[in-house]
């Protein structure tokens, strides 16, 4: 077996994460922030450590990161607890139906929504973002990686410009996260920054988070219990509870922590040089193949490829690569439709290979084959 | 023995109070929030007295929002202040 659809989840963790996963469910954890026992606060210890770990992972302070489910909640938090109908957004046509979605339903409620255009590419320039914007435009949010592509977006230059005009910044890292640090910026705008635990951080399904930068004031999305202000008929809007209603998945946020001790100890250059190769590998394998058309603007972008052979459906491809050569790949839409149809293949859609750092060159070199065997028949 | 208590508009809030003071190698602990004590919070930081200015310092630097300092032991607690900064 052949797993080469990390981007939709990394198969392979590493053992520590599997053994904190373990020890919190076997363990003498409580439910966090419920109750002053012994349980209870060595439970909210553990959450409270694992909150510094990922923060410090991503350069901001504790109390400015909440715990989700995944980068949808996340999304979702962000962009309905922050936006209303007073506001202006330019998003592209990139995105991913987790930022999509819920900027629709923001749209139907009254806010303006705008998008920066593709190119031949299926990406776009810094200048298209800075030429889209209107003179009313309250926020931008962008994926900061395809999860098509992987094309990297222009992060210090969309930042900076947030910065100036005041703009909040919503931040989709749920392909980024893991892969490379966070580009230097020369200023921080105000930001909401979604990610995920389950892709390239190499933490369990589950886990997840949204990072606020700066003054950000948030609705909460979901309410209940939140383990303070028991009597008031809303649910608190201080961060991170504004993010937490409910019991934290605390198995979930262990592994997640033991994941990104685990990346910072084998260094995040280094896995991401490793997965890089893997990419690289498999372009310069795939370009002699007749009938295979690559897409994505970067040749140095993230660990993702999106292809297609002839005008062969990519879910016949993928089954094929499946039944045939036991190797796993994601076809049809990927979840971002504006995309596929800036590059006129929402009905085909595309066949996207996606690394990790536990895949191996042999498994490359497999997969290449695989595709010259499967391009001849299309000759 | 005269003690600090510090209450927190929320756990999470609470918990990282400590974290910093475990870190610092400062003696306090969360303990159940007092009944006679009106909080958010159902914890809350027990210093001793001595400790009072370095946890101040603390929560200051960390900007960790706090709802009330209190200054007593036992069951009686008496407000000293709102805010540190």
């Amino acid at each position: 077996m052949i797993y080469l659809d990390q981007s939709a989840t990394s198969l392979k963790k590493p053992a520590e994460v599997a053994r904190a996963v373990y020890q919190a469910l076997t363990g003498t954890l409580g439910n966090p922030a419920r109750g002053a026992h012994q349980a209870a606060l060595e439970a909210l210890k553990a959450v409270g450590r694992a909150r510094r770990s990922l923060a410090d992972f991503f350069g901001v302070g504790p109390m400015d990161l909440a715990f989700t489910p995944n980068a949808t909640y996340a999304l979702n938090i962000a962009i309905k607890g922050a936006l209303s109908k007073k506001d202006r957004v330019l998003t592209t046509r990139l995105e991913h139906n987790s930022m999509l979605r819920p900027l629709y339903e923001m749209q139907a409620q009254g806010m303006a929504l705008d998008f920066v255009p593709l190119n031949k590419q299926g990406f776009y320039h810094w200048a298209d973002v800075r030429s889209a914007l209107r003179p009313d435009t309250t926020a931008i949010a962008v994926n900061a990686m395809s999860n098509v592509t992987g094309d990297i977006a222009p992060l210090p230059e969309i930042a900076e410009l947030c910065f100036k005009r005041d703009l909040l910044l919503i931040l989709d890292l749920s392909q980024y996260a893991g892969t490379r640090p966070l580009p230097v910026m020369k200023n921080h705008p105000r930001a909401l920054i979604a990610f995920t635990g389950h892709k390239s951080l190499y933490g369990p399904q589950g886990s997840g988070g949204l990072i606020r930068r700066g003054p950000v004031t948030l609705r909460p999305l979901i309410t209940g219990g939140s383990g303070v202000l028991s009597f008031s008929h809303t649910h608190p809007d201080s961060f991170p509870e504004v993010c937490e209603a409910g019991t934290l998945n605390v198995p979930a946020i262990l592994g997640l922590e033991a994941a990104v001790k685990w990346l910072t100890r084998q260094g995040l250059m280094h896995v991401q040089e490793q997965v890089d190769a893997l990419r690289l590998q498999l372009m310069e394998g795939i370009q002699s193949i007749p009938h295979l058309k690559v897409y994505g603007a970067q040749r140095d972008a993230g660990p993702v490829a999106a292809f297609n052979i002839a005008g062969m459906d990519s879910g016949a491809v993928s089954q094929l690569l499946d039944e045939q050569y036991g190797i796993m790949t994601r076809p049809g839409a990927h979840c971002a439709p504006l995309w596929h149809e800036a590059m006129g293949t929402r009905e085909q859609g595309a066949v996207r290979f996606s690394f990790s750092c536990f895949n191996t060159q042999e498994e490359i070199d497999m997969a290449i084959a695989a595709l010259r065997a499967i391009a001849k028949t299309a000759d | 023995m005269s003690q600090l208590l510090y209450t927190f508009s929320s756990s999470h809030t609470a918990m990282e109070a400590e974290l910093l003071c475990e870190d610092a190698g400062h003696p306090c602990r969360l303990i159940p929030l007092p009944s006679m004590i009106s909080a958010g919070c159902g914890l809350a930081l027990l210093c001793p007295d001595a400790y009072g200015a370095a946890v101040n310092h603390l929560l200051t630097t960390h900007r960790l929002h706090l709802e009330g300092l209190y200054q007593g032991g036992g069951k009686t607690w008496e407000k000293v202040c709102h805010d540190l900064s």
